[in-house]
This record gives C-alpha cells, structure tokens and sequence, in this order.
C-alpha cells in the first residue's frame, strides 16, 4: 500500500551529509510502503532496483535454501538499509526480506541514489562504512555459527536481541523458535532444549516470547567461550 | 619439577553447565573429565581418581543425593574423601537443610557466576 508522505518523514541516515536538493531528489524518487507483520518485503532472485530503508518496524533478512530451510542472517530494525550489498554486488537480491512486525520501508531508486554516491563521495564514504560493517557483522556471525558449540550460538542469539535490538536484558521477542533457531543456525529441537537448558540452570528467565537475562554474566561467558 | 594440575570431575546431565563448566575449568588450567549422571560418574572416578568433584543434585539414573551416599559410604580411601562441591538450582535457603544433613564440602547454586565457580574450586583446593 503506497502511503502520501512529506520530505519531513524521510529518515536516510547522514542526510546531513548530502545537499538539500540531493535530499529532495532522493524523496522524490522514493515510496513508502507499509507491511503488516509476517509479510514477504522482497523475495530471493528480485533483480535489483531499489533500496530499501526501514522507516519503522522490523524485517528479518534470510537466505532460501533447500527443503524449506532457511537461514536467517541479521534483523533489521529503523533506519537500516536493506540490500545494500546485493545492490552493489548483484543484479538480482541474494537473499528474502519479511516483516516481523507491522513496518513501514521508503524505496529509494537505486539509479538515483548511485547517481548521488558518484557525486558526493563524503556520503559515498559513509555509504562504504554501512557496507564494511554489514559484511564484518555477517561475517562473525557465520563463522560463529561455524566454530561455536550450541550453547555459545543460543548465547549469541540471546546477546544480540539484548545489545544490538533492544539494550535491554527484558525483551520480548516477535519471531517463532523455530525462526530463533533459524538465526541460531540450528534445529528448533536444540534451539528448545538449549533454551529449557538455560532456564532450569537460571540463566534466564522465559514466558512464552518474553525473555529475562538473569546471569548476563553466563551468557557473556558462553558467548565468549563458545 | 612440573606440578600436575588438578583433576576435576564435574557430573551433570545438563550439556550447557559441562561445556560452562569445562571450558573455565580447563582456562584455569585444571584438568577436565566428565559424566552425565551419577552412576557414570562413579565409573569416571574408580577409572581415573580425580582429585575435587562437582556434582549435581537432579540427575536422571543416580541423583546428586545418592551418588554422594555411595561414594562416602561405599568406596575405598582415598576416593571416598574426595572433596565434593554440590551444584544446585534449587532455593539456596530452602535447599540448605538438606544440604547441610549430606557430606557435601562446598554449595555451588545457580544461577553460576564464573568468578564464583573458579573461586570456590581455589579454595576447596587450596
């Protein structure tokens, strides 16, 4: 659903950085579209054409693979770009994008936008800085997956919604286990056993999708131990 | 002359407080063994007499309770004098009569800390 929006409700990151009228012209080629929870943002395979900026909500960025196994690689949350990397890198989208909650996501021409990164090279530089942390961030995250065990990964989980989501130890958290699991990189079997694993030992605290850090120190330990 | 580091047995059914467990236990440089459940437990020791255990009260086969009993009552010196260090979750206040009427040498309740869990092991071998 495209809604009416004004220049005003345009939140691009370092918009500072650009001139008024490369803000404007960057407005007027975008759209803002609105999304319920749980509804598919883009698919894996989309030819690239715009990106995508969180204006408000959530969406879980995933990557498709066989048998109905997904992957998910990051939670996107308000003022993140979305497709960064495959915009620059590819000529269709590498990965899906879905709701997690209700979200609100600005479209930006992407033929627009690279016009404005040829000319302004301080928000070409900031845009550079975007990138390096995305892929650093996907990175540890994957060669976590890769070298930790299962308790040190569910620690992972945990201190990624406590630090980077909500800066919080009380959060509830809007996704299944078995999306939890997904961005655990396990099964929603051992994301299950792990979790009743950390409650019985009180490490935390669960009612249904609300969780309570209660030994941030464990965590921190089973995080860095992996 | 190289000492040989202590040997620390920890008996839990629980895979998150073994991994906990060994990973601080093998960084303070103590050596490590493992077992799921009491009964695999008193294996472990007869086979390789480590020198402090951390036991758990509930555990499937052979609880905490009952591997202590056996150990104190039924094996030989120097195993059954070992120091045994009780891990438990439940109330430390409602837990402690219980505790105190075993032969238990130190408490251990969750949720752990690791500075605590290296502290006591420190002290019950100093």
């Amino acid at each position: 659903m495209i809604l009416g929006h004004n220049i005003n409700q345009f939140n691009l990151p370092f918009s500072s950085l650009l001139k008024k009228s490369e803000l404007q012209e960057l407005f007027d080629k975008s759209n803002l579209v609105k999304y319920n929870a749980k509804e598919t943002v883009l698919k894996q395979g989309t030819r690239t054409s715009h990106l995508m900026l969180i204006k408000e909500g959530m969406v879980k960025i995933y990557k498709e693979n066989r048998n109905d196994r997904n992957q998910i690689l990051r939670l996107s949350k308000k003022n993140d770009f979305i497709g960064m990397t495959s915009i620059f890198g590819a000529e269709s989208f590498h990965f899906s994008a879905s709701s997690v909650e209700r979200t609100e996501i600005w479209f930006i021409d992407f033929d627009v936008f690279k016009n404005i990164l040829l000319r302004n090279s301080k928000y070409a530089i900031k845009m550079l800085e975007l990138l390096s942390e995305e892929n650093l961030f996907t990175t540890d995250r994957l060669l976590g997956q890769i070298a930790k065990q299962l308790p040190g990964r569910i620690a992972d989980v945990l201190l990624y919604f406590s630090e980077d989501i909500y800066h919080s130890t009380k959060f509830t958290i809007p996704l299944t286990r078995r999306e939890l699991a997904e961005l655990a990189g396990t099964t929603k079997e051992s994301f299950i056993r792990t979790l009743t694993e950390f409650k019985n030992d009180k490490i935390i605290n669960i009612k249904g999708s609300s969780f309570d850090i209660q030994s941030m120190d464990i965590i921190k330990t089973l995080h860095n131990l992996g | 002359m190289t000492k040989t580091p202590l040997r620390i047995l920890v008996v839990d059914d629980t895979f998150t407080n073994r991994f906990l467990l060994r990973e601080l236990i093998k960084k303070s440089g103590y050596e490590y063994m493992e077992a799921e459940d009491g009964k695999q437990g008193i294996e472990v020791m007869l086979n390789e007499r480590p020198d402090l255990v951390l036991l758990d009260i509930e555990m499937p086969v052979m609880n905490g309770f009952e591997t202590l009993a056996y150990i104190r009552t039924q094996m030989d010196a120097p195993l059954n004098q070992i120091p045994i260090i009780a891990i438990t979750a439940h109330d430390p206040n409602i837990f402690k009569e219980e505790f105190q009427s075993h032969e238990f040498d130190a408490l251990l309740t969750k949720p752990f800390s690791s500075e605590k869990i290296i502290s006591l092991i420190n002290q019950i071998c100093a």
